[in-house]
């Protein structure tokens, strides 16, 4: 077992290429079976150490790197895999099934890779299989969102690619390792860029909302996941104690939380709120402890279950109502109450609440900041954990199953308790959110470090408490001002939405007039003789056998003769031009 | 079986929201008697500083993202069309 | 045993008189199907035979050596590919269609002579006999819509052509009152001497200009979106790929003339490549109809295979060829579906690939992996050769050129990947389902396959095609 090791995006990969193969009531069975397997390896088949070393031309590529580190990021991947398919099962089309386990493989891919050139082939497997699962939303904003999303992470990945290429130059080498923090080069910056992106670090960061709120219902559990939880692993593995991300990741705590707070489409919020809780993590990889690097990798492997409990829930709602926004809905309990309990339980968990996954995990990372006598990191995550109960735990619940009910008769008709297969889903993370929460050794035992944290002392079971209660005192007193609007939020994307218009202007009307022009110009020296000379042919034929006939051949064959050399004197004028012009062209760039 | 749970809340909400402030003053007032050899700054020992934090907290979130939302950053819904 | 270094073009050459024949016999075009088909496999045949075959025939104006040979086996790959999915000849009139196949061979004969020929005369019959018989190929389309786009399209293409090689043709003259030779194994001490002179560097250049025109790099692309809109959809899938490695061998060839890292022949390179790329994608962008936005797109990936030319050496001579033998596959990967999907022949439009994985999974698999591996998507041949190209150039100290290099890519993934979308996302409301013939379904099980080890095991290609330029420098 130990020589042999199966790279479990491999297993995804296959059944993806298997799956259009499988008709009827077995098909269920495998969309199941596969995640199952592909966890399994990663669980039980994969002992630490290096494999699938490959010597590919110049390099030594490495697919399986396992360490403790990896191995907890490719359990929950794992594990998602799984919760994430069972909640499509109903999804009827391959296509959409092949695109999550490609993704997936691809996320699982980057998470072993041991060098660069491999964790880029992964890094953008991911980029090109995600962006199906928001283009088969087809609606008509997905293909717009897709090219935006896809072409932001293309750039990233070019930019990651300069990184290591530079960096390859520098140092001759292409493994995968910590980087020199502390003296960083130009090439450790376009690597951290390219890594930072896929995390949503600010500027970076306004793809997330923009596409996973557009993505379809089942595909959005999927991404909320895998991206940027990637993106966290690769920055914790190569970025660890690079201190400008403690500033970044708190602007981005901040700023998530603030552009949540104003978000009328329920999707939206979570996805805003994703950008808050990366920042977390974003701030453990800069503090760089082991007790911060814990808290990361455990606040992630958290996040990735309540966040999909989350999206299951809010895609629950879309699924049956087909809407998503606080406007038009309210009331839902009496509908959906199953739908309704599960989404609290990730509330609850998100929000940090005793016995519940948050507790356990967010409150490291902050201990880690205090304890690095990093006090604002500290106080201003605190208040970002208050802003995290006020909307998942208190806004999410209240204005879509409660509070008033602005539903219309038509989405109150279709309201009701989604599927078996995706409250199924929805049960088995809402199990390992309180799982978490209330048996701590299960999670703290996988983390990299070993873990001398005790959650459970009577001091932070006052403070968060009290930190949550207060905060909800707050909700019940500002409550109006927290109405769902009919609005959307500017953002940076305002740049390339705009900058991509101005792209396609210029591709559209100088450059295609340019084109017509020659086009045109052609027509000119190119068709019309030629239409001349075909004509002259045709009167030429007519007039020749009917001179042959009435015996004045020669006469007609003079006259034509010299409206031939008329016409080829013609041409020849036109040729010389374009001859000359692509003459001095030539003289020119031989000259200069 | 949950429906029946809420509407149970629900039919009694004025009793529910008194518990609940009862249950407010009550997170305080144990706050006093908690140990916080772990607190990491002095302001943390005085009690229920974290309540204020929470409730400060909360409602200084929602004030600037109003205000901030105000600035032009939110607009119609059809802005980019 | 001289016999044998002839025998690829040799069979081409009997295969193609026994079209001419058939042609007379008023065939419809099944008899002169099956020759061409046993021509052209026979030729891949006979060429692997030949690969290790070295030696000079003719007055030492044709060589026959590793490079020569490589390219002949791919360029009887590439017509043997076009020829066995083209089933039908939709776009074709029957009563023509013998003389249809005669052409496609004779053309494919006269690439493979060009590949072979050291010798400015001989390269330039070479290079006629399979221009010639290409402008032919253009205007056989029917004419379904009674416009006469085929002959707009096959006038441009002649005029284009006609002007490249009046300069290709003065630039030889140069070439010859220079050094007065026109042996290129004598041209190349004579003018590797005569360093930087201009006129040297002038010749080499206009010569350089005639195979510019065939590869459609910037400026002399003029012709292509309309030649491969106007042709019928076969004759677009040609001239898309198999005359661009002839350009590609010949462009090596010539380059190889002058004197190592010539300072003006690069910046023209390096110009050239940047205007090709950026006028390729741009235009590619808003193009409605397929093989117009292939055609952009092909002037795109021409200003890629420059910046290995640029390097001056082997290794960028060699990842060039890599290139367009990827290239060659992933291009005859799309055009296999354009062909299959267009029901008469006429033109296809992105649109009318809406729900193709519904209506014939296999077309659609094969055009998503061909779009993906011309957008330079790992672990398909594109990347590779892309990201060889590009590591290439960049020790060469192009760091600026491969920067724009790389702004293109991201470009160009945006309009390829709107044709997965299309054939993927999209339903198919209205369009009919498409079935596939045997033959059609093995080529493209066979594309795929190329396109996929070729990205995945570049390295063999890359060493023989490494001996194969160090066979000629």
């Amino acid at each position: 077992m130990i020589d042999s090791w199966l790279h479990p995006s491999l297993i995804l990969i296959a059944g993806g290429l298997l799956l259009p193969l499988i008709k009827g009531y077995p098909r269920k069975f495998f969309l199941l079976m596969v995640p199952v397997l592909a966890f399994i390896n990663i669980w039980q088949f994969t002992p630490h150490g290096t494999f699938g070393v490959v010597q590919f031309m110049d390099w030594t590529l490495t697919f399986g790197r396992v360490d403790s580190l990896s191995q907890v990021f490719a359990y929950i991947m794992g594990l998602m895999c799984i919760i994430g398919t069972l909640y499509s099962l109903h999804v009827k089309d391959d296509v959409q099934h092949i695109a999550a386990w490609f993704y997936v493989a691809g996320s699982l891919g980057v998470i072993y890779a041991g060098d660069y050139l491999v964790l880029f082939l992964f890094w953008e497997l991911m980029a090109f299989a995600s962006v199906f699962l928001i283009w088969f939303r087809k609606s008509k904003d997905s293909t717009a969102v897709g090219f935006r999303y896809l072409l932001i992470h293309t750039l990233g990945g070019l930019v990651l690619l300069g990184g290591f290429m530079l960096r390859y130059q520098a140092v001759g080498d292409l493994s995968f390792n910590h980087l020199d923090v502390t003296n960083p080069q130009l090439y450790t910056y376009l690597i951290l860029i390219g890594f930072m992106l896929n995390a949503a670090v600010p500027p970076l960061h306004s793809w997330l909302p923009d596409a996973y709120s557009e993505a379809t219902v089942t595909g959005a559990v999927f991404m909320c996941a895998f991206t940027t939880k990637t993106a966290i692993y690769a920055l914790a593995r190569g970025f660890s104690g690079m201190e400008i991300l403690i500033p970044l990741g708190v602007i981005m705590a901040v700023y998530g939380i603030i552009y949540a707070i104003l978000q009328n489409d329920c999707r939206k919020l979570l996805a805003w709120e994703i950008v808050s809780q990366v920042g977390y993590m974003v701030v453990g990889v800069g503090i760089g402890t082991e007790l911060a690097i814990n808290g990361t990798c455990a606040h992630a492997f958290a996040h990735i279950l309540y966040k999909g409990l989350l999206f299951m829930g809010c895609g629950s709602v879309l699924y049956m109502t087909g809407k998503s926004k606080f406007s038009e809905l309210g009331g839902l309990y009496k509908k959906m109450p199953m739908a309704f309990a599960l989404t609290l339980i990730g509330g609850l968990a998100i929000s940090a609440f005793p016995f519940f996954s948050g507790f356990v995990t967010k409150s490291m990372i902050i201990s880690a900041g205090f304890s690095e006598h990093l006090l604002w990191v500290g106080f201003l995550l605190t208040m970002v954990s208050a802003g995290t109960f006020l909307l998942t735990g208190l806004r999410i619940p209240y204005f879509i199953f409660f509070g008033e009910n602005r539903c219309s008769d038509e989405t109150w008709e279709k309201a009701g308790e989604p599927p078996w297969n995706m409250l199924a889903a929805m049960g088995v993370a809402a199990f390992l959110c309180v799982l978490i929460g209330s048996y701590t050794p299960y999670l703290y035992s996988m983390l990299p470090y070993q873990v001398d944290y005790h959650p459970y002392s009577a001091y932070h079971l006052s403070e968060t408490m009290q930190l949550l209660l207060f905060t909800g005192l707050g909700f019940y007193l500002l409550r109006e001002k927290l109405t769902p609007l009919n609005v959307i939020t500017l953002d940076i994307d305002w740049f390339y939405r705009m900058g991509g218009r101005g792209f396609f202007w210029l591709a559209s009307r100088p450059i295609q007039f340019v084109d017509s022009c020659v086009s045109e110009a052609y027509r000119a020296v190119g068709l019309i003789p030629l239409m001349t000379i075909s004509r002259f042919w045709s009167w030429f034929d007519w007039h020749a056998i009917d001179g042959v006939i009435d015996g004045i051949a020669r006469s007609v064959r003079g006259l034509g003769s010299s409206v031939r050399r008329v016409q080829s004197g013609q041409m020849q004028y036109n040729l010389f031009w374009a001859v000359s012009l692509i003459t001095v062209v030539l003289i020119a760039y031989v000259l200069v | 079986m949950i429906l029946e749970f809420i509407e149970f809340i629900r039919a009694r909400s004025g009793t529910m929201l008194k518990i609940c402030f009862g249950v407010l003053a009550s997170l305080v007032v144990i706050d006093a008697f908690v140990d916080k050899h772990h607190a990491h700054t002095m302001a943390e020992h005085i009690p229920g500083f974290w309540s204020l934090f929470g409730f400060l907290s909360c409602c200084v979130l929602i004030l600037v993202a109003k205000w901030f939302g105000r600035q032009g950053i939110e607009t119609r819904e059809d802005f980019y069309d | 045993m001289k016999l044998m270094l002839f025998a690829p073009e040799l069979f081409m050459l009997l295969g193609s008189l026994l079209i001419f024949f058939f042609s007379l016999a008023n065939d419809d075009g099944k008899k002169s199907r099956s020759v061409a088909i046993a021509t052209s496999i026979g030729a891949i045949i006979l060429c692997f035979i030949c690969l290790n075959k070295s030696g000079l025939l003719f007055f030492k104006a044709y060589q026959i050596d590793l490079f020569s040979q490589l390219f002949k086996l791919t360029i009887a790959i590439g017509t043997a590919a076009v020829i066995l999915f083209s089933r039908d000849l939709k776009g074709i009139q029957e009563k023509i269609r013998p003389e249809y196949y005669l052409f496609l061979i004779l053309s494919s004969l006269g690439l493979m002579m060009l590949v072979s020929s050291v010798e400015l005369i001989s390269l330039f019959i070479a290079l006629e006999l399979s221009s010639f018989c290409l402008y032919l190929l253009v205007p056989m389309r029917d004419d379904q819509q009674g416009l006469r786009t085929q002959m707009e399209s096959a006038i441009k293409y002649i005029f284009y052509g006609v002007i490249a090689t009046g300069i290709m043709l003065f630039g030889m003259s140069y070439l010859f009152g220079l050094t007065g030779t026109t042996y290129l194994n004598e041209l190349i001490p004579k003018l590797h001497t005569l360093g930087s002179e201009p006129a040297a560097i002038a010749g080499i250049a206009m010569v350089l200009c005639g195979f510019f025109f065939k590869l459609a790099v910037f400026p002399f692309h003029f012709w292509v979106p309309d030649v491969y809109q106007g042709a019928s959809n076969e004759t677009t899938a040609f001239i898309a790929s198999v005359p661009k490695l002839g350009a590609v061998a010949m462009l090596i060839r010539i380059t190889t003339l002058a004197a190592p890292q010539s300072e003006a022949l690069v910046t023209m390179f390096v110009v050239l490549a940047v205007c090709s790329m950026f006028y390729g994608n741009l235009s590619a962008l808003v193009q409605k109809d397929i093989k117009r936005m292939l055609g952009f797109s092909g002037i795109a990936h021409a200003g890629f295979i420059l910046l290995g030319l640029l390097t001056m050496k082997d290794t960028g001579y060699a990842t060039s060829i890599y290139y367009i033998f990827g290239y060659l596959v992933m291009n005859l990967a799309c055009f296999l579906v354009i062909c299959s999907v267009s029901s008469k022949g006429e033109n296809v439009t992105i649109n009318d690939l809406s729900g193709l994985h519904k209506r014939a999974p296999l077309l659609a698999l094969t055009m998503a992996i061909g779009m993906f591996a011309l957008a330079g998507i790992p672990p398909f041949v594109g990347f590779m050769g892309k990201f060889m190209l590009l590591t290439g150039a960049l020790q060469d100290g192009q760091l600026t050129l491969v920067i724009l290099a790389a702004l293109n890519t991201a470009i160009a993934i945006y309009y390829y990947l709107s044709v997965v979308k299309v054939t993927y996302c999209n339903s198919p409301d209205g369009h009919e389902d498409i079935t596939v013939p045997l033959m059609t379904k093995t080529v493209s099980i066979g594309l795929i396959l190329a396109i996929i080890l070729m990205g995945v095991m570049p390295s063999k290609i890359l060493a023989i095609a490494t001996t194969a330029v160090q066979g000629i420098l």
